[in-house]
């Protein structure tokens, strides 16, 4: 019974440890991007926010 | 705390020069974020603007913390391989999550910045300002043991044994947790996270391979039959676990971990769509599995390490072969072992990766409470009237008082129980009732705002699975028997969930405050 437990238990440290590798990599590099686009994706909205308190203005 | 000195330890000035760039580094660029902050949801969510792979990196570098190292290796030292269906249970639920969107899609959807802000859409001010309250203080109580175990983590891995000179690092990394926090926000939070997520992943691996190449996994197998038994590998088995805690296991570090605590839940609300909620929850299901299961292989390394270690056997064995009952000398265990396997620079990188998962857990949970206790409690109370200048300010003194706090109570507080159970419970006390809210008010139309009060009061009654609280009031000896903290939190569970049904079918709400999702 132990040695079935063992078995099973060092498949799932494998398999994590090989999966977990993956999605470091990919989120790695993938979160680089990702963090790029947000600071962009922030300054547009505040530029947008901005553009509609100047036009408010305006008027 | 002393004993550990005697084990010596690898650390060397090379690897304080390595930890302290590496943390120079990460407060510059979370300083740097300060400038993208110009209103409360920027602060607190990022503008809404988080993409999928982000999301995953901050989800993972929050709730992949030095704390959660620690507690999930003492309960492989002190369970065994059965320790990881704790780990199993963590990764399966939320990939259940991600696949289905249970829970988190219609909180996405409805577009509030946290849990009780829900509750007030759907149940009314009173149950958003209690539930609120409730998170607050139980999600400040979870935090209380984490400065107990960053200080035994370094003086465990540097072989620093001045409880004065520990304490000052402590407070440095606070300070400087507090400073970056308290500027940037959510911004700060997501880019320094995903540096601690690149190292602290980098970390986690190196220290897996190092020490299953020092052990052998036929040596490892061997000691953990001989020091535990069955008990070591079946988690059914009597011993350490059994069916109440594989069931409590799926409930808080499955379900409640993943789609009702707070801090990972901000992560959903914060995602660009619904979308990337799902891929958020289906990909990080990996690294709530892996958070557990790779520290826990630690601990059993440690435990095999030490057991044939001389010093290291009468520290943390008992004559006749058992592990040590003191959850503070079991907690020691793998950050001792690390000290003795890691080659100098090794030990620098991976003492800088766990300080930085230390500050990005504590940047997370600061942020998420003042959050909370600003936007649920005070401005609600307040009439909703708080600039909001004002309900920065007021987060930001917040943050800062919550720290105050976090180092008295982590001098003083007595353990007395496994960190993990600890942190379990204190979880359960905000947890139980909110998973009834959730659940109820997403997906049953005849929720109440009656049935919503009951619940969160019910499920603040788990703070009884405190073992000094248990002490306080004579749980045992009222009971006749030391009831578990699993067992106590599945019974707040399950009294939650019912007085929730009743309380709503016995007293209906007069209009329905908010519809089904």
């Amino acid at each position: 019974m132990i040695d079935a437990w063992a078995t099973f238990w060092a498949w799932v440290l494998v398999g994590t440890a090989i999966v977990f590798s993956c999605l470091a990599v990919a989120v790695a590099i993938g979160g680089f991007f990702d963090i790029r686009a947000l600071l962009k994706t922030m300054e547009r909205q505040h530029q947008e926010t901005e553009d509609d308190q100047g036009d408010a203005g305006d008027e | 705390m002393n004993d550990t000195v005697h084990l010596g330890t690898n650390f060397t000035h090379w690897d304080w020069v390595i930890v302290v760039v590496y943390l120079s580094g990460s407060v510059a660029i979370g300083l740097f974020a300060n400038r993208y902050i110009r209103n409360m949801a920027d602060y607190i969510v990022a503008g809404r603007s988080l993409r999928s792979f982000i999301s995953i990196a901050t989800m993972l570098g929050s709730e992949v913390g030095l704390v959660t190292v620690m507690y999930t290796s003492q309960k492989g030292f002190t369970g065994g391989f059965s320790a990881f269906h704790i780990g199993l249970c963590a990764g399966i639920v939320p990939l259940i999550v991600g696949l289905t969107g249970f829970i988190v899609v219609p909180l996405r959807q409805a577009r509030v910045k946290t849990i009780p802000e829900y509750y007030g859409l759907r149940f009314g001010t009173g149950v958003r300002v209690l539930g609120g309250f409730i998170l607050t203080g139980a999600g400040i109580l979870n935090m209380g043991v984490f400065l107990k175990a960053g200080a035994v983590f370094v003086t465990a891995l540097t072989g620093l044994h001045d409880p004065m000179v520990v304490n000052i690092v402590m407070t440095v990394l606070i300070v400087l947790v507090l400073i970056y926090t308290i500027l940037g926000g959510m911004v700060s939070v997501v880019i320094t996270d995903y540096i601690q997520f690149v190292v602290l992943s980098l970390a986690l691996m190196l220290t897996a391979f190092f020490a299953a190449r020092d052990m052998g996994w036929k040596h490892i197998v061997d000691t953990v039959e001989m020091v535990h038994g069955e008990s070591g590998f079946n988690p059914f088995a009597e011993g350490e676990y059994g069916l109440s805690y594989v069931l409590w296991s799926l409930f808080v570090f499955g379900l409640v971990s993943s789609a009702v605590w707070p801090t990972a839940v901000i992560r959903a609300c914060a995602a660009e769509n619904v979308q990337v909620v799902r891929r958020l929850y289906t990909f990080s299901s990996v690294g709530f599995m892996t958070r557990f299961i790779l520290p826990q292989f630690l601990g059993i390394c440690a435990l095999v390490y030490f057991w044939n270690h001389e010093t290291g056997r009468e520290l943390f064995f008992t004559a006749d072969g058992a592990v040590v009952a003191d959850p503070t000398i079991t907690l020691k265990a793998m950050p001792c072992f690390l000290a003795q396997i890691l080659p100098v620079g090794a030990i620098g990188i991976v003492c800088a990766g766990m300080l930085a998962a230390f500050m990005s857990t504590h940047d997370s949970y600061l942020l998420c409470w003042a959050s909370v206790f600003v936007e649920d409690v005070v401005n609600p109370l307040w009439g909703g009237a708080l600039s909001t200048r004002a309900r920065l300010l007021m987060a930001r003194v917040f943050i800062l008082l919550t720290a105050v706090f976090l180092l008295i109570w982590s001098l003083w507080y007595p353990l007395g129980q496994d960190m993990l159970d600890y942190l379990a419970v204190t979880g359960a006390v905000y947890a139980s009732g909110a998973f009834a809210l959730l659940l109820f008010g997403l997906y049953w139309n005849r929720a109440s705002s009656v049935g919503a009060y009951l619940a969160l009061i019910a499920g603040a009654m788990a703070v009884v699975g405190l073992k000094p609280i248990q002490q306080l009031v004579g749980l045992t000896e009222l009971l006749g028997f030391q009831p578990t903290g699993a067992q106590i939190g599945l019974v707040t569970v399950a009294a939650s969930l019912v007085l929730m049904v009743l309380g709503s079918l016995v007293f209906p709400d007069s209009t329905s405050a908010g519809g089904e999702s």
